[in-house]
């Protein structure tokens, strides 16, 4: 009979696994739970953080309690109006970055100039936000007398037009102007990423389906972009969250006008123009529900890929 | 040579001296006061505390024209500068005030009327319009005199351009409208509005839309307003709004038209007024728009190639008011150093001494034109202190950050908001605000 010694340190004691966490997980309360529940806590109280939320109501009004701050949140117009913006802004800009993306990708993969192209178009990743946001100002320049600096408005009056407003004129323009700073952004990040998925997938198997004689674009269709899912999943649902909790573009450009405004900007102003730290805890507590369906998504995403492992 | 012709030679050359002396420079009248050129009120060797609103720069400019009454009468000033009114709220409840406290506008006086010192034994209000009395005032009684003001109902305009144009100032708001209507006709556009002001977009149309109310309504009414005790709803601030869009937002009226005005940063519209051809003839800015014309066209000297006048009255019983800012000075302690020290700050010297720095506005009646380091600024001081009244910006004085919503709303309005619905949303954050 023999028996098998293990020695005492590689036993595994109930402790063990606690004390490889606790790092972890004394950051995370520090810096993520902790914040979060008194962002909560605060979002229930008044301007001040220091009198119950309920105490803001009016008489004769309508009025939620200790939820007044969301009932003002999701009652405002403007408010409302950031909603809908966002809601564009992830519709246009994550279709527009993992659609482009995914095609740059694709098409570069065939030429031999290859880095030399990604590098290119994943540039505007290296330049800071406000920085984009400043050469953008540029070429959306508007001017109501005396020559135009924005390039675009110069083509406009050049072909004879009146110059174009580009980032005041609301609904719809402005947004998809600042939009389209926000695609030519992060392009690069999506194609890179979708770049290495493609490389990954066999090459036997796309000779195979064109030796099959299958057409290039059944090809894409049909085995480029189911193997290469799990990835476009995961880019797809990083970049929603990128643009809910997209900022620094709309701020930058114009500072956030009426009609222009999204959920970050309308919190950034109610806690450092307005200083309500009620209201703009009330829109971050929003901001994290919308964000955390997204986040679950992608973890049991990651949790699938890893039970296929 | 002997001693005694060396004696009589130093005499003589000293006699000379003395001769030559004399008649080149005849002995001054007695203009020196060693102690008596102020009137120290027996404050000497003591100390004055004091909390005001300036620091950096500002409160640097403010020591040096207190400087030769301090040193003069050997007081020692405790100067702390903070724009949070907050502090001196704490102090006072302590039972601790300064000796005088600078505030931003005269609105939070009040809460402090009955620890306050009256100030009419202390300074000659003489010197001070009733306007400027009756804004210090609570109840009738003066406790706050104004150090420093600014203004913001100007318009500016180009004395060369309208020469050529033959066009004239105008003197009641009809004239102006009918200026405009002339140069429309002439083929010129006549404003240039623009209020782009980045994240406080529209704040430049706020006082637009107050220097209205100000002229139909009078400046009670604007504090009726500040305070809250007249609705956004009003049928006269639903007027003002639409006085003012028929001009920023007219494509007629307003360089560019209603983008242009949203569009042109607000420094900025002040240019095309100085260009050959002029692309513009008038600008409503603030007294802060000379200095921008100076350094946007160095070669242009004011009053001669730029010049501004008040915008005009729509009514000859309200005239025209003058809106601006302005800090008010208010004494807790009737100290003899407090005491002359704020004699000298509302004297006619300190006065000068802040005109000739050229950092602000004396409200100062004695302060003649000719204190100011520009005909500019000197005429910019006569207009202030000749107005029928002065009103503070409304908005910045309104709480819970509603000034913000206003410049949104504003701009909004321009670009196209309905204006009943814009009106009733301030309203209802108003309603949650007070």
């Amino acid at each position: 009979m023999t028996t098998r010694v293990v020695p005492k340190i590689m036993k595994q004691g109930r402790l063990m696994p606690l004390l490889f966490v606790l790092p972890a997980m004394l950051i995370l309360t520090f810096f993520v739970v902790y914040p979060t529940v008194n962002t909560i806590g605060l979002s229930l109280e008044d301007a001040e953080g220091e009198l119950s939320a309920a105490t803001l109501c009016i008489e004769d009004q309508p009025c939620w309690g200790i939820f007044e701050n969301y009932r003002r949140v999701l009652t405002d117009d403007v408010m409302l109006r950031a909603f809908r913006n966002n809601a564009l802004w992830i519709v246009l800009m994550v279709t527009g970055t993992t659609g482009l993306g995914l095609l740059i990708a694709v098409l570069v993969d065939r030429v031999k100039y290859e880095p030399l192209a990604k590098a290119v178009i994943f540039l505007p990743m290296a330049i800071s936000f406000v920085g984009a946001g400043i050469i953008w100002g540029f070429v959306y320049d508007y001017a109501s007398f005396g020559n135009q600096t924005g390039i675009l408005n110069a083509i406009v009056t050049g072909l004879g037009s009146k110059p174009i407003p580009w980032l005041t004129r609301g609904p719809w323009l402005n947004n998809i102007c600042l939009i389209i700073v926000g695609v030519w952004m992060w392009t690069g990040f999506c194609m890179t990423i979708l770049s290495a998925a493609l490389k990954g997938v066999p090459a036997e198997l796309l000779e195979a389906a064109r030796v099959d004689g299958a057409s290039e674009w059944r090809v894409f269709w049909r085995i480029i972009v189911p193997m290469i899912m799990p990835t476009i999943t995961v880019v797809i649902t990083t970049m929603v969250v990128n643009v809910l909790k997209i900022f620094d573009i709309v701020y930058v450009m114009g500072g956030g006008r009426p009609d222009a405004q999204v959920i970050a900007t309308r919190m950034y102003q109610e806690q450092f123009v307005k200083y309500n730290s009620g209201l703009s805890s009330a829109i971050a507590v929003i901001l994290i529900l919308l964000i955390i369906p997204v986040g679950y998504m992608n973890i049991r995403r990651f949790r699938q890929q890893e039970a296929m492992r | 040579m002997n001693k005694k012709s060396t004696l009589s030679i130093v005499l003589a050359t000293l006699a000379i001296v003395a001769l030559l002396v004399s008649a080149c420079c005849p002995p001054k009248p007695t203009e020196e006061k060693p102690s008596t050129k102020y009137d120290c009120m027996g404050g000497e060797g003591s100390t004055v505390t004091m909390i005001g609103v300036w620091g950096g720069d500002e409160e640097t400019y403010f020591k040096a024209i207190l400087e030769p009454y301090l040193t003069e009468c050997n007081i020692t000033l405790e100067y702390e500068g903070t724009r949070d009114q907050a502090v001196l709220a704490t102090r006072v409840e302590g039972g601790n005030p300064p000796d005088i406290a600078g505030l931003p506008n005269p609105g939070i006086m009040g809460q402090y009327a009955s620890k306050l010192v009256p100030l009419a034994d202390v300074i000659n209000l003489n010197d001070y319009s009733a306007a400027w009395q009756s804004l210090g005032s609570v109840d009738g009684t003066v406790y706050g005199a104004f150090f420093k003001a600014d203004t913001k109902s100007l318009v500016w305009y180009n004395p060369k351009a309208f020469a050529a144009a033959g066009y004239e100032v105008p003197t009641t708001w009809d004239e102006m409208m009918a200026l405009s209507d002339k140069i429309v006709a002439d083929g010129g556009v006549p404003w240039s509005t623009g209020i782009e002001s980045t994240d406080a977009t529209g704040w430049v149309s706020t006082d637009w839309i107050q220097d209205i109310l100000l002229r139909t309504e009078g400046s009670e009414f604007i504090e009726k307003w500040t305070r809250h005790e007249i609705p956004w709803t009003d049928p006269a601030i639903k007027a003002a709004w639409q006085e003012y869009y028929d001009i920023a937002a007219s494509d007629t009226y307003a360089l560019g038209g209603a983008d242009g005005t949203i569009n042109t940063p607000f420094a900025e519209s002040l240019y095309p007024l100085y260009l050959d051809p002029p692309a513009a003839y008038l600008c409503r800015m603030a007294g802060f728009a000379g200095g921008v014309i100076a350094e946007q066209y160095p070669d242009l000297t004011g009053i001669e190639d730029y010049d501004f006048f008040v915008l005009p009255a729509k009514s000859a019983d309200i005239g025209a008011p003058m809106q601006g800012g302005a800090d008010v000075f208010v004494m807790f302690s009737d100290s003899p150093a407090a005491k002359g020290l704020m004699a000298y700050m509302f004297g006619q010297e300190a006065g000068e001494a802040l005109a000739e720095s050229g950092w602000g506005l004396s409200p100062n009646s004695k302060v003649g034109a000719s204190a100011y380091p520009s005909a500019l600024s000197g005429k910019m001081a006569a207009a202030m202190n000749e107005a029928p009244s002065f009103s503070f910006d409304a908005d910045d004085r309104m709480p819970g950050g509603i000034n913000m919503d206003y410049f949104a709303a504003v701009t909004e309005y321009i670009g196209g908001g309905d204006l009943d619905a814009i009106l009733t949303r301030l309203e209802s954050k108003a309603t949650e605000a007070y």
